[in-house]
């Protein structure tokens, strides 16, 4: 312990101590005859909070080792303090396991217990493995010189849990020793011979040297078991490594060993009949049970003592030994102290269960959490997963929809080749037939003057011929007429009510001069002049008009020639009005003329209708729009 | 992690929603190509239209023309006729 003390007190003023007192207080606790100078000088050098818990830390442990217990206590106190409001766990931890170690030679087990309570929840709140081993075999140790023997082996078990599993030698041999002393006063000696024997898996060798109490434990034991020879045997084995290791050096903890050992063989001694021997024996347990300063040590040896005495029937010596023994254990076991002991383990049995709900209730929000996070992840990867499959078949329709408009796009483009190439074909034709109706119209003209300069050449006085001859001129001329109405038509892609009522004027025109007799009028609505008609209809009208004009010239001896363009509804409507004679439909059968007005108006998709009666004739003709 | 779902499920949406304009607009514009050539289409039909009509004409002019040559011809022939008949009388 000296040891582990020595070398926490090098982690700890490496840390946050300064260099003055650290030096001093190292010297302080190694030097053998100058502690106390050096500690003095150390508590000149105290600057802060932090030396001074150093400062008292030493002090405690100094004390504790040199069994001074009333100071032990009072600087332990002062340690723990300062050190609690500094949050010094580590110093917090030795100095809790410095005032166990004194309040245990005491006999105080309840305030030991409390320590190693407040020590334990400190180590697993802060997972300090090595504490937690170290305040659960103190721990059972204290149930068990208390006399609760199976909440000590329950304390040992755990403390061994933690050892085993730390793997650390030293520990793991403590929480044994620890389990097996409870197993061995609660009377189960195969337990504790178990747990006794299996310290030596863990320690062989020159190093069982360090286990004298082993020895004197397992000795014990057999004791108990009434095999004496072989307890003898072991216990004077623990005695010779226990005065080995003295070696003349005069060590608290020798002097407890040394007490337990003569116990136990006085014990052996006055059970073989061997009285004088136990006499002695009993002599050299009472000093050093005194040497050790320890309640437990005096108790055991007040107990086999009065037994002894008995045993022999020095009934007075029973007695006092009795007494001395009842004493003992009553300061240790008063029942306040039991209440106390029970009171703390409540306390700290409830702030564990509370530790564990809570850390239940921190397990299943944190559960319930990850559940959440998890249907969080879920539900995004799902919508991920929609969003793919939307774009992927977004995708598909944007290829599709191209491929649907190229397609589209190239049946029109063919289509539009195919009717531009048609429409050049046509164009090509129709330039051909200009060309042609201009070269028949030039070769007509040439024919009229020809006939015409023989006509005026030669005097010619055959009227036959002569006839002929006029009759030739006027038939090319009116042929060209018509070749001009024709070309005229053509070179319109379209011909408006206002166009043909500026050729029907002309027609009329050389129609007065033919028969000046007949008056012409002809009226057009304002709102139809500027209809449009295809070259066709256009054409086919005019031909249908002029007809009608020639036929009430020709055949109706008509003075008065009206011809009407009105809008009827969406219709066009052209009515040829003449005076003359008019026919009878029933009796004239329908000439060239008549059919071919009728043909061209049907044509274009127009209807035609002739009335005629004594006072003339009515031609009507209904165009769609 | 979390976030790093989410930055994705918004990428996806933007991108979702790139697309889906993106058809929008080439629905749009191709109408609108489709309605030009629809039209020029529509224009072309109706000069072919046109055109048949004065080709229409023309053919019917031919036919005339025909009828007229004839005339002529027998005119001329007879014309002709007159003229010999005439220069024979003149011999005798």
């Amino acid at each position: 312990m000296k040891k582990l003390s020595v070398f926490i007190l090098f982690i700890v003023f490496g840390n946050s101590y300064s260099q003055d007192i650290q030096k001093h207080l190292m010297k302080a606790f190694t030097s053998q005859d100058s502690s106390d100078y050096y500690f003095k000088i150390a508590k000149r050098n105290i600057k802060s909070k932090a030396d001074e818990s150093q400062y008292y830390f030493c002090k405690n442990a100094r004390c504790t080792d040199y069994n001074e217990i009333d100071s032990a206590l009072v600087y332990g106190k002062k340690a723990i303090k300062i050190l609690k409001e500094l949050k010094d766990y580590p110093s917090l931890c030795t100095a809790y396991s410095n005032m166990i170690k004194v309040y245990r030679k005491q006999g105080r087990y309840d305030v030991a217990s409390s320590y190693a309570l407040e020590g334990l929840t400190l180590a697993e709140n802060l997972k300090y493995r090595y504490w937690l081993v170290h305040f659960n075999v103190y721990l059972s140790l204290n149930y068990h010189d208390f006399e609760s023997y199976e909440k000590g082996v329950f304390y040992g078990k755990k403390a061994l849990q933690y050892a085993l599993n730390k793997k650390e030698k030293d520990q793991i041999t403590s929480a044994l020793i620890a389990v097996a002393i409870n197993y061995d006063d609660w009377n189960k000696p195969d337990s504790a011979l178990y747990y006794h024997k299996k310290v030596f898996d863990y320690v062989k060798g020159k190093d069982t040297l360090t286990l004298s109490s082993t020895y004197n434990n397992i000795g014990n034991t057999l004791l108990k078991q009434k095999k004496y020879k072989e307890a003898e045997s072991w216990i004077l084995r623990a005695l010779r490594i226990t005065k080995i290791k003295i070696d003349g050096k005069q060590d608290v903890k020798y002097s407890y060993n040394l007490a337990t050992n003569y116990t136990n063989l006085a014990t052996i001694a006055y059970e073989l009949g061997d009285y004088s021997k136990a006499e002695k024996l009993f002599e050299k347990a009472l000093y050093y049970s005194k040497e050790s300063n320890n309640a437990e040590k005096l108790r055991d040896y007040y107990y086999h003592k009065s037994k002894f005495e008995k045993k022999r029937n020095n009934l007075q010596k029973t007695v006092e030994e009795q007494e001395n023994y009842i004493k003992l254990r009553d300061s240790v076991f008063a029942i306040e102290r039991e209440q106390t002991f029970s009171e703390l383990e409540a306390k700290y049995q409830n702030e564990k269960k509370e530790k564990e709900l809570l850390r239940s209730k921190n397990e299943i929000i944190q559960n319930e959490n990850e559940i959440k996070r998890k249907n969080t992840h879920f539900l995004i990867l799902s919508l991920i997963v929609v969003g793919l499959l939307i774009i992927s078949y977004l995708i598909y329709r944007q290829q599709k929809l191209k491929n649907k408009q190229q397609e589209q796009e190239f049946a029109l483009k063919s289509a539009i080749a195919r009717i531009e190439t048609q429409n050049e074909l046509q164009e090509q034709r129709l330039q051909i037939s200009r060309d042609l109706h201009d070269n028949i119209g030039s070769q007509l003209t040439f024919i009229i003057s020809s006939v015409d300069n023989i006509k005026f050449a030669f005097d010619l006085k055959n009227n036959k011929l002569d006839g002929k001859l006029s009759s030739i001129s006027d038939f090319a001329k009116d042929t060209i007429i018509e070749l001009r109405d024709t070309i005229w038509a053509m070179n319109k892609s379209e011909i408006t009510f206002e166009d043909l009522q500026i050729r029907i004027h002309n027609f009329i025109e050389k129609a007065k001069q033919a028969k000046d007799t007949i008056t012409f009028n002809f009226t057009i609505q304002n709102d139809v002049k500027t209809t449009k008609l295809s070259s066709i209809a256009g054409m086919n009208i005019y031909r249908t008009i002029q007809e009608a004009i020639n036929n009430s010239i020709k055949y109706a001896n008509a003075t008065q020639i009206d011809i009407e363009v009105n809008q009827l509804n969406n219709k066009k409507q052209i009515t040829i009005i003449d005076n003359g004679i008019g026919f009878n439909k029933h009796e004239i059968e329908k000439g060239n003329g008549l059919q071919n007005m009728q043909k061209r108006i049907e044509e274009i998709n127009g209807q035609f209708s002739l009335e005629s009666s004594k006072n003339g004739t009515i031609i009507t003709l209904i165009i769609k729009s | 992690m979390i976030y790093l779902l989410t930055f994705v499920f918004i990428a996806l949406l933007t991108y979702i929603f790139y697309l889906t304009y993106n058809i929008h607009v080439n629905r749009v514009s191709f109408d609108a190509k489709l309605k030009a050539l629809e039209e020029f289409v529509v224009q072309l039909n109706e000069e072919q239209k046109k055109q048949s009509n004065q080709l229409q004409i023309s053919s019917e002019l031919r036919e005339k023309m025909k009828e007229i040559n004839q005339t002529l011809n027998k005119n001329i022939f007879e014309m002709n006729y007159q003229l010999f008949e005439d220069n024979y009388q003149k011999k005798k």
